[in-house]
């Protein structure tokens, strides 16, 4: 049973540490911001999932596997506001390479070419700025 | 823990942690430097986890909770910040954005009315209430 638990949290500890390398390969191979967001995220969920479900086994602390849990929960959370965030800033700020995307609708709705079976929608900016 | 399984483990952070080094000098671009600052927070609390396994306590499982938290406000504050300027750089900056359509609201379809089809009038980019937050 012990030495069961041993490679179970070792194994855990290198596919932990495998998906940071995978990150690190991903910054330096990557093109662009894009694509390095996605290499950025592995080390983040399932990377931190792992090493701390290793910490809690190779050490036998049980009791201690909802906080590692909350650490866990924590970047659950905040990893897609973070990756939206920065998605969103690198588009506006033209970080996105055009070559790079196959299918940008934000830019087609932005240029106001909509595809042709979305509902007619007038916006003005009066009745977005004061509620009646 | 088998010494064996440490060595691995140290050398796979040790690539990461490089390549993130890497990333966060060349750059090119700012968002990329936080990109991958995020990252190597992510690395260091493998390593923070590596550590207290080798150690045999578990003293540090809090702070991985905060690197968590932590590395959430760094990258979110650097996101808004960057948000409001274009790239600079000449070898990204190719990307379409609302300010070219500023530049050139010709471009934009007018509205078609009687058809059926379907248009959705643009909103200004400056007035956009969703841009304001």
């Amino acid at each position: 049973m012990d030495t069961a638990l041993d490679v179970i949290g070792s194994a855990l500890l290198l596919i932990g540490c495998l998906m940071s390398f995978a990150a690190g390969l991903g910054l330096v191979r990557l093109p662009d911001v894009l694509t390095r967001m996605h290499a950025a995220t592995k080390p983040q969920v399932l990377g931190l999932l792992c090493v701390l479900l290793s910490v809690v086994i190779m050490n036998r602390a049980w009791e201690l596997l909802p906080l590692a849990m909350l650490g866990w929960v924590f970047m659950l959370l905040t990893a897609p506001v973070n990756a939206h965030m920065v998605g969103r800033a690198s588009y506006r700020s033209k970080h996105v390479k055009e070559e790079g995307v196959t299918k940008d609708e934000l830019g087609e709705a932005l240029r106001g070419e909509t595809p042709a079976n979305t509902r007619v929608e007038k916006i003005t900016d009066d009745s977005d700025r004061q509620p009646r | 823990m088998n010494p064996i399984v440490l060595l691995l483990a140290v050398l796979l952070l040790s690539g990461a942690a490089a390549g993130v080094l890497y990333r966060l000098v060349k750059g090119p671009a700012l968002l990329d430097r936080v990109l991958a600052s995020d990252v190597l927070l992510a690395v260091v609390a493998a390593a923070v986890c590596l550590d207290m396994i080798w150690l045999g306590n578990t003293d540090y499982l809090i702070l991985t909770v905060m690197i968590s938290l932590v590395g959430f406000l760094a990258s979110v504050t650097f996101a808004r910040f960057v948000q409001t300027r274009p790239s600079q750089h000449p070898d990204v900056g190719r990307g379409r954005s609302e300010w070219e359509d500023a530049e050139a609201p010709s471009k934009r379809r007018e509205p078609e009315s009687g058809t059926g089809a379907v248009t959705v009038v643009s909103r200004e980019p400056v007035s956009d209430p969703e841009e304001q937050h």
